[in-house]
Formats: structure tokens, C-alpha cells, sequence
């Protein structure tokens, strides 16, 4: 089932926009995003029959719309370097060396997939949201304001701290409906829901790989001014597969289904 | 004990907050304000309201229909009070904070629960969307104060097994639908949702069935008097299809499966703006500048993770009645989704309900798993203290000088001067444009002077329309241009603050407003002598 997952991924990146290589490389990126589950949940990865995930649905998963899109090539061969290096950290005895390699990996990388560093090593310093100007001028405008306070408690409450407030706000900002649907169709948020809410229920301190991953790309992607949804859901892909993977055994598959078809009805639509 | 008193205090302080300063935060009466205002006055005096309609039930506002509370919830207060902005907006204050108590109220009758319902009251008391909506004469805060009403009623009728009780609930839903129009898709739905819930005990008394007749019958004249005003009602103009993207892609692809997916994607992504974590916990309340950093949600941002855990607990504390809070969460946006234009806060104001109702439980979740460490105890609570400083000085003072302008601010200074001066001019002309050149609004100084100078509403209902504007009494309120204007002695003209002026009249300053911030906004000329 896995075979015809990926060979739906593919089809669906010739139909859509008939580039071979990034139809190859979208569905190298989506196949290691399920080893990445397969890997994760301790199960063997099987292309024919699944005994832990027997559910046909799974061959739906190859017409999730992150996979099927004109991406970068860069891109995908960045989270296809994220893939590999959780593998690597699921499989190797040292695991703080092999963290350490992820974080570091996945701030480095962020700086290319969100524009802030452009081919070879250009950096865009005002792409950074530290530089929004809008930002910096209602800092002073706030502290103008607010000259009936002495000037050292007028710093300390309007300052450049803000920016992480910002940031936490874009990053709230990053998983919405919208964000999520037009990535990975309207269908697969109840799957990612129902794997999550098990996860959640089955919590165990390996999984904390999971948060910390889906936070640092969050994190490193929206320190950037342009945000590139599209980008951050790529390299959020092995988690979010997982998840979604995760649930799809226990999702009731009428509604699936239903949610599938009207997905299709809307991503379709001109 | 002692975490309940001063919870408790709290609550109580939040709610006597909004009725401080109700005059200077917001600014300035807002478009929608005055235009129920008036009608509240003009009705108050007359029985009719400006346009001449005897206790009409949906009143003429300006560009489309108001609803009949807007109007008529604020005209007791304005008889009592007078034609002033604490009059206008004391009703809001007073149902609002009626809202924080039932809404602690329903918590105990979902949950029996002490601890939870006085969580849900704070929640609600100290969230700034709510803060900000109950000090503004807002008809989705009347709304809010209903339904929370009508579904408190209908638990306690449920639980007391009270009939009477249930009937008063089925007449608040009504009113809710009185009050505002997303409560026209809301309200039922609820009711619907509380029907099949709790089916087992509905179906078998005859008194729900007598409630919900009632209900149907109480909304005959609301109806009635909707499909006689269909043209100009708002319900078919505010629709999704009219809005600009939406309506250029519909005429690109005219075949009718082609619009329904049109209108189906953006209805989604209307829903997913309103349902985003984004909007109702960072920058919902709208209170400054879009650009400004200092934004805040409906709830303070770090009630964030007590939103996710609810979602997660729900079912441990509301056990059964859980379905009906989640069902509630997915339909609160829905009528607001229905809409075009920006995501507006005042359409998603029942959105307060169910998020307050699983942040609650989601808070007390964290705070019961964490009682024992003190440290994270206080990093919270100082958190939320610091959220908290910040929207009071934000509100209090920086979104009256940022956000000024968008209230008009300045007719009502007008109307304060002409009123002392009323005797000086023959004619007093005011130009409705308001803001700076670079970009002109168009505002309604023929409600705002009418309603604090307490102009006799019968020379306003006898208004003469001008081919650019509109008369009444010694009023024009018109465009002007000073090329075809005939400038007469003891004319008094009123005009934004960088109106270029006709050098071929020598017209003299008599009076200049300034915003809050100091930057001028209009100013008053007649002609030198």
C-alpha cells in the first residue's frame, strides 16, 4: 500500500505540473516522512501490507497537496535532510551528539528555507522580523506616549522585547485551518488531530523529539518577515505525516471519506 | 480559599473597570454608536426615529438596518442619563458584566464545579475583547448577554426541572436574535444542538414544545418586518459572494458548480481566520493599529496553553455536556465566516463563550497538575499579571491617541461649540469628510450634532436632502467646494483641519479640535468681518 501511495504522489506531481525531478523528489520526501513513522513507532516498514497500519486510506495520503506542488528542489532536499537525520537520531546509541545535529541542522536551514540566507551565503539582515520597521517605530511611538513615566520605566515596558511576542504570534499564526487544509487537505487535519490526541494519551518522554522538532522549525521559520507557509509545512512534513499516520487506524473512515471527497470538491475549484 | 478571594476581587475589579471613563476609552462615539443613539433619542422624544418611522423594529442606520436592541436598550438609559457617551454606552457596561456572572453561573450548572465557574468568570472579566466590547454600546455584546442568559436558563430549567425557567431561557434566545444578526444563524442552531443533546428529557415535556412555539412566535414580528426592508437589509448585502475577491472570481467562472466552490473556499477560509490561535489569543481585540505590536486577543496570551489543554480535557470537567461546548466552538464563527470584508471581532463575539468555557478548564487542569511547584505557579500568574498591566495602559492610554480618528473624534467637539454658539449663525455648514487629504472618510456629523446638541428630533425627522447632502433646522451637512460656495456672513463652516481654504474669502478661525494625540482634526471658520 505504501508502493501505491507513493505512486499516486507521483502521478499527481506529473498531472499537476509534469517537472519529473521535483515528482521524484516530492515523493522520496513523502516516503521517507512515512519511514520516519514507521521508524518512530517501532514497526517495520512494510510495501505491500502493514500489519500495524492496514488501513487502505493510507493511499489517499499520496494526494496530499504538500507533496504534489511545484516545491523548491532546495527545500526538498532540506527536509529530506531532516527526515534522514531523525532517522539517524532514532537508530544511533548517541542521542544528545545526534540532537545537538538536528538543532543545529534545522536552525542553519531555516535561514535558507525561510529567504533569510539566499544561495551561497547572502544574508537578507532586513528580511528579520528584529528589523520590522513598523515594529521598531510604535516601540518609540508607544514610549512617546507614555511621558508621564520616568524614561528608565517607559524602556523597560516598551522595548525591543516585543519581537518575541510577535514571534509567538506568528507562530500561533502558522497552524491554522487554512494553513493546514491547503497543505495537507481538509480530510487529513482529523486524522493529524486523532494522532495527536493519541499521542497525547500515550505520552512517553521519546516523543518529546516530535514537540521539540515541530517547535524549532516553527520557531527558526517565522523569524523571518516573509513567511513561507509552504516551506515551513515541508519541513514539518515527517511530523505531521507521523501524526497524521498515527490516527488514521482509528478514524472513523465514512467521514474520512466524506471530508476527502468534499477536500477534492475544494481543491479543485478554480 | 484564599486563591477564590482574590479571584473573586479581581472579577470585581474588572467589572467596575468597565464602567470607569466610559467617555474617553473608547474615544469617541463610533458610527454604529451614534446611529443607535439617535434613533434611541429621536425615539425617546417622538416615537419615531429619524427617518420618520413610528417604533420601527429595524431601524435605518446608516448603510442598512440596525437591530431593534441597538436601539432600544440604550433609549432608558439615554432618558435618564441625557444625549452623552456614558448614557449611550452604561447598558453595554451593565449587560456585559451581567455576562461575566452568568457565565460562571452556567459553569456551575454544566460542571457543579466552584472552582471552575469562578475560573470561567475571571476568564471573562480580565479578557480584553470583552473588556473592550462591554465599554462600547455594541449589539453583539447585548447579543453575548442573551445567549449566555438563554443557556444558562435552559440548564438550570433543565436541571431544577423549573418550566417557567425554561420558557424565560426560550425568550432570551429570542432577544439574541433581537439583538444582533449573527445570532439570527447562531441562535438556532444552539437551540437545535441543546434539543438533540438533551432529546431524552426535551422530547417528554410538553413545556419545551410550548418554549420553543413561543420562541418561533416571539420572532414573527422581527421576520415580518426583515422581508419588508429586503432590499436594503444587511443580510444579503454583507453576504461572502459580495465580497470583492469573492465576486471577481464568480464572475470569472459563471457555471454554478464553479461558484459553489468558490463560495464554499472562502467561506472555509473565513472560518479558519476566526478559528486561529492567532486571532483569538494575540491580536482578536483589534484595540490599536494593525501594525502596532502591543495587540492583544480575545483572552491574554498566556491563557494560550490553558485553550490547548481544555481542548485536550474537556470531558473531565464537563463530562456529557462536553459535546455541547465543542459544538458551540465549531459554530460560534460560523454565521461571521458567512460574511465578506476583513475579519470583524464584533461579528465572532460569541467565539468568547466556548473558548472561555474550555480555557477555563484547561487552566484549572494546569494549575491542579502543578500545584506543588511553586516556581511555575508564579512564573504564570506573573505572566498573566504582566499581559494584564500591559492591556490596561494599552487601553486606557494608547488606543484612545492611536485610534482616534476611526471614532470620528471631533463631532462631537463641534456639537459642544455650536451648541454654545447656536444663536451667532444663520447657518452652520459642516463638511462630513474627516482625516487628512491623503485619504478622506466619510463620516455622520448628521447624527452625532443632532444628538448632543438635543436638537427637537421632528426638524430632523423633516430633513431636506441636498443634491450632496442633507439639511435640518439651520444644519447642512455637504461637501464643500469653495468654487461654488456662496460664503455669507454668520456661516459657520466646519471643515477636516487641512481643508485648503478659498483665498477669495477672508475666512476667520473661530475654533480649532485637536485629537487626543494634539494633531488637529477640524476646524471652524466664519467670515471676518
Amino acid at each position: 500500500m505504501v508502493i501505491a501511495t507513493l505512486f499516486l504522489s507521483f502521478i499527481l506531481n506529473i498531472i499537476n505540473h509534469g517537472h519529473i525531478l521535483i515528482g521524484i523528489l516530492n515523493t522520496i520526501l513523502l516516503f521517507f516522512s512515512i519511514y520516519f513513522y514507521f521508524k518512530f513507532s517501532q514497526q517495520k516498514l512494510s510495501f505491500i501490507k502493514s500489519p500495524d497500519l492496514n488501513s487502505p486510506l493510507i493511499i489517499l495520503i499520496g494526494a496530499i497537496p504538500l507533496f504534489t506542488r511545484v516545491n523548491d528542489i532546495l527545500i526538498i532536499f532540506i527536509a529530506i535532510g531532516i527526515c534522514l537525520l531523525t532517522l539517524l537520531y532514532l537508530t544511533t546509541r548517541f542521542k544528545k551528539i545526534s540532537i545537538l545535529i538536528i538543532a543545529t541542522y534545522i536552525l542553519f536551514v531555516s535561514f535558507y528555507a525561510n529567504g533569510i540566507i539566499k544561495l551561497p551565503f547572502a544574508f537578507q539582515t532586513h528580511l528579520l522580523i528584529f528589523n520590522d520597521d513598523w515594529t521598531n517605530l510604535y516601540i518609540t511611538q508607544m514610549k512617546t506616549e507614555s511621558q508621564y513615566m520616568p524614561n528608565i520605566i517607559r524602556s523597560l515596558i516598551f522595548n525591543p522585547a516585543v519581537h518575541f511576542y510577535v514571534l509567538l504570534s506568528k507562530i500561533a499564526g502558522l497552524f491554522t485551518l487554512k494553513n493546514l487544509y491547503d497543505a495537507l487537505l481538509i480530510a487529513n487535519i482529523y486524522p493529524l488531530v486523532k494522532g495527536l490526541t493519541l499521542d497525547l494519551k500515550n505520552w512517553n518522554k521519546s516523543k518529546t523529539l516530535l514537540i521539540f522538532g515541530i517547535l524549532l522549525i516553527s520557531l527558526s521559520m517565522v523569524v523571518s518577515r516573509s513567511e513561507k507557509i509552504n516551506n515551513t509545512f515541508l519541513l514539518l512534513s515527517p511530523f505531521l505525516i507521523y501524526f497524521i499516520l498515527r490516527g488514521l487506524n482509528s478514524i472513523n473512515k465514512t467521514i474520512y471519506l466524506a471530508l476527502f471527497i468534499m477536500s477534492i470538491v475544494i481543491a479543485i475549484g478554480p | 480559599m484564599f486563591t477564590k478571594k482574590i479571584l473573586l476581587i479581581i472579577i470585581f475589579i474588572a467589572i467596575i473597570a468597565r464602567f470607569i471613563k466610559l467617555d474617553w476609552a473608547p474615544p469617541h462615539l463610533s458610527n454604529d454608536e451614534i446611529g443607535a443613539a439617535y434613533a434611541a433619542y429621536s425615539i425617546s422624544k417622538t416615537l419615531k426615529d429619524g427617518t420618520n418611522q413610528f417604533l420601527p423594529i429595524l431601524w435605518q442606520s446608516h448603510g442598512g438596518y440596525g437591530s431593534p436592541s441597538a436601539v432600544y436598550i440604550p433609549l432608558t438609559s439615554i432618558m435618564i442619563f441625557g444625549n452623552n457617551d456614558f448614557a449611550v454606552r452604561l447598558p453595554s457596561a451593565i449587560l456585559g458584566s451581567l455576562t461575566i456572572i452568568f457565565i460562571g453561573l452556567l459553569t456551575a450548572e454544566l460542571t457543579k464545579n466552584a472552582r471552575l465557574a469562578l475560573a470561567a468568570s475571571f476568564l471573562l472579566a480580565i479578557s480584553p475583547w470583552h473588556f473592550s466590547a462591554s465599554r462600547w454600546a455594541l449589539e453583539s455584546n447585548y447579543a453575548l448577554f442573551f445567549i449566555v442568559l438563554g443557556i444558562y436558563l435552559f440548564f438550570f430549567g433543565l436541571n431544577k426541572n423549573k418550566p417557567w425557567v425554561t420558557i424565560v431561557s426560550l425568550v432570551s434566545f429570542a432577544l439574541s436574535i433581537y439583538s444582533y444578526y449573527t445570532e439570527w444563524v447562531l441562535t438556532p442552531l444552539i437551540i437545535l444542538s441543546l434539543i438533540i443533546f438533551y432529546r431524552a428529557t426535551v422530547f417528554k415535556k410538553k413545556i419545551y414544545y410550548f418554549a420553543i412555539l413561543l420562541f418561533g412566535v416571539l420572532l414573527i414580528p422581527l421576520f415580518t418586518s426583515f422581508i419588508q426592508n429586503l432590499n436594503s437589509s444587511r443580510a444579503s448585502s454583507e453576504f461572502i459572494s459580495k465580497d470583492i475577491v469573492v465576486r471577481r472570481l464568480l464572475v470569472k467562472h459563471p457555471k454554478s458548480i464553479e461558484k459553489g466552490q468558490i463560495i464554499l473556499k472562502a467561506i472555509l477560509d473565513k472560518y479558519s481566520s476566526y478559528n486561529n490561535l492567532d486571532y483569538l489569543f494575540f491580536y482578536g481585540a483589534k484595540i490599536l493599529p494593525k501594525e502596532n505590536p502591543y495587540q492583544f486577543g480575545f483572552f491574554l496570551t498566556p491563557f494560550v496553553m490553558g485553550f490547548i489543554w481544555g481542548l485536550y480535557k474537556l470531558k473531565n470537567h464537563y463530562g456529557r455536556s462536553s459535546n455541547f461546548v465543542y459544538f458551540l466552538l465549531i459554530v460560534s464563527p460560523l454565521s461571521a465566516s458567512l460574511t465578506g470584508g476583513e475579519i470583524n471581532n464584533w461579528r465572532s463575539l460569541p467565539q468568547l463563550l466556548p473558548v472561555a468555557l474550555i480555557t477555563a478548564s484547561g487552566t484549572l487542569y494546569i494549575w491542579d497538575f502543578v500545584k506543588k511547584n511553586i516556581w511555575i505557579k508564579s512564573l504564570g500568574v506573573g505572566l498573566l499579571l504582566i499581559s494584564f498591566m500591559y492591556f490596561f495602559l494599552v487601553y486606557f492610554r494608547h488606543f484612545p491617541l492611536q485610534k482616534a480618528v476611526g471614532y470620528q473624534y471631533g463631532y462631537k467637539q463641534i456639537a459642544l461649540f455650536v451648541d454654545q454658539h447656536y444663536d451667532e449663525f444663520e447657518k452652520i455648514i459642516i463638511d462630513p469628510r474627516f482625516g487628512d487629504r491623503n485619504y478622506y472618510y466619510i463620516g455622520v456629523p448628521s447624527s452625532y450634532i443632532p444628538f448632543y446638541t438635543y436638537l427637537d428630533p421632528v426638524k430632523v425627522q423633516n430633513a431636506r436632502y441636498l443634491p450632496n447632502g442633507i439639511a435640518f433646522d439651520k444644519y447642512e451637512f455637504r461637501e464643500i467646494d469653495w468654487v461654488s460656495e456662496k460664503v455669507e456672513r454668520n456661516y459657520l463652516y466646519a471643515v477636516p483641519y487641512d481643508f485648503i481654504l478659498n483665498p477669495k474669502y477672508n475666512l476667520k478661525l473661530v475654533y480649532e479640535i485637536k485629537l487626543p494625540n494634539w494633531q488637529q482634526a477640524f476646524k471652524l471658520y466664519t467670515l471676518a468681518n
